[in-house]
């Protein structure tokens, strides 16, 4: 019976330990566990911060950049024919009516480039064009005035399946192309320009090419002129990284330049 | 005189195991139901009907040779659980195969599910019989999958904390297939060793440990049927 009684004992033994085992084990995991996911909630939040920080000074940058270019055309574009249909104006003589006709025809031309060129200043800046009518149609539009100014002829292709990305995501795919672009009427003395969006299911493939004068890319990317005022190929750089898309450069002198940007937007790309 | 004393270490054999084997068969009956009632929400556990049905029948071949009756010879019962821990291992690994916790571990799992069958196959044919004790091929199983439950607490930590533990299935079963093992291991590396008085204390501390993960399975079936990885 005695014998009896030390098993019992043992089996109780045996079996307090194995439950207080199995709790501390359990217990311990949990305990871990949720410090983990406490740290990386903060990190989650940490991130965050950053991208929104990131997105902010992007669209100050864009905002500042939107701005430069006004100026730019307001002075060279609108503030010239504003200024000749004033000088025409001024000009006139009354007395000299076949003089005077010329004088008042031209005026009237100017004015009308200066309303043209506002037009076409307000559409490129009106970011709801680009949410309201998606990316393709708002880089169709920007692009029927550039050619129609006649700088640069740009030949628009678009492969895939098209669909709308996120509205954030779309404006900064235009904004890439517009840098891109007047990178290209401003630097590189390009006569053709070809762009190209490829949607591939998973991710857009956007292609802007020219035929301009080209340059050396790591001179161009490292010189401190360009760390200080933030050249437009840092721009593209920049944003493609803010919407967790990459870019590539490829030029040489002579032979033009390729800017290759991949945004992307697959079921991947929502699970990350 | 010796028949009495023989019929009252039987009786008092079955009086300390009563209430653990009692504990152990209920969790295994609720196992089999519940198994049974949600199997079709939980894909990954298809298996785990039949394997909980399988354990009642094994333990009651056990429990009826204990006591006399039928007839069985002691061969029958071991036959039942060389069939049992065989497909205990299957279920086991099968578990933390459809984890899918990495391709290398896929890969491990299937070179493992060889040797382990490789191995009984070859212990049934030469040495010993499949009529025989099944202790080595049980050592085996638990040398298997212990570091394979530790795999998955391993990812578990290695992983972005997503998961909301206490609701994941996975971290129950993975805990009760670790706590089984490690518990239960030691005694079957001494099994050899020791006296066939104490035989009847190493089944209880079984059924109990067996009781314990049983129920930490049925816990996981009460958790959000879907894997969170």
């Amino acid at each position: 019976m005695q014998a009896g009684n030390n098993e019992i004992v043992f089996i109780v033994s045996v079996v307090t330990f194995l439950i207080l085992s199995l709790l501390g084990f359990i217990i311990t995991v949990l305990f871990l566990y949720q410090r983990k996911q406490i740290a990386y909630r903060n990190d989650l939040n940490q991130i965050r911060t950053e991208y929104e920080k990131n997105l902010l000074t992007t669209q100050l940058e864009i905002q500042e950049s939107t701005l430069k270019n006004i100026s730019r055309e307001i002075h060279d574009n609108i503030g010239l024919s504003l200024t000749m249909a004033k000088l025409n104006l001024n000009t006139i003589q009354l007395e000299d009516h076949k003089n005077t006709l010329v004088k008042v025809h031209s005026s009237i031309d100017f004015i009308s480039k200066a309303i043209v060129d506002l037009s076409s200043i307000s559409k490129s800046l009106n970011s709801d064009i680009i949410l309201n009518h998606g990316l393709i149609n708002a880089l169709e539009t920007e692009i029927k005035t550039l050619n129609y100014i006649g700088k640069v002829s740009i030949d628009f292709q678009v492969s895939g399946s098209p669909i709308f990305l996120e509205a954030q995501k779309e404006l900064v795919a235009f904004r890439v192309v517009q840098e891109a672009i007047n990178n290209c009427i401003k630097h590189s003395n390009a006569k053709q320009v070809w762009l190209n969006l490829d949607y591939l299911g998973d991710e857009l493939n956007l292609s802007i090419k020219d035929d301009g004068e080209g340059f050396n890319v790591l001179e161009k990317l490292s010189s401190r002129k360009n760390a200080r005022n933030g050249s437009g190929l840092i721009n593209i750089q920049n944003r493609a990284k803010l919407i967790l898309g990459s870019s590539q450069i490829e030029s040489s002198i002579g032979e033009g330049t390729t800017i290759k940007v991949i945004i992307p937007y697959g079921k991947e790309y929502q699970e990350h | 005189m010796n028949i009495r004393l023989a019929m009252d270490a039987l009786f008092q054999s079955f009086k300390i195991n009563y209430y653990v084997t009692l504990v152990m068969y209920t969790t295994a009956i609720v196992g089999v139901i519940i198994s049974v009632r949600k199997r079709k929400k939980f894909p990954i556990l298809r298996f785990f009907p039949i394997y909980f049905t399988l354990s009642l029948v094994q333990s009651s071949i056990s429990e009826l040779y204990n006591l006399g009756l039928l007839g069985f010879d002691h061969k029958v019962v071991n036959a039942s659980i060389n069939v049992f821990v065989c497909f205990e291992f299957f279920v086991i690994t099968n578990f933390f195969f459809k984890l899918r916790l990495s391709r290398g571990i896929q890969r491990t799992i299937i070179i493992l599910f060889v040797v382990f069958y490789t191995f009984t196959i070859g212990i049934w044919t030469t040495k010993i019989s499949f009529f025989a004790s099944p202790y080595e091929i049980y050592i085996l199983e638990a040398l298997f999958t212990i570091p394979l439950s530790l795999t998955y607490f391993f990812f578990l930590f290695k992983d972005p904390p997503t998961k909301e533990l206490v609701r994941d299935f996975t971290f129950w079963i993975s805990t009760g297939i670790l706590f089984y093992f490690t518990i239960t291991l030691p005694f079957f590396l001494v099994w050899l060793r020791i006296d066939e008085k104490v035989y009847y204390l190493l089944y209880t501390i079984n059924y109990l440990s067996y009781a314990i993960f049983f129920s930490l399975i049925i816990k996981g079936y009460l958790c959000k049927p879907e894997i969170t990885k």
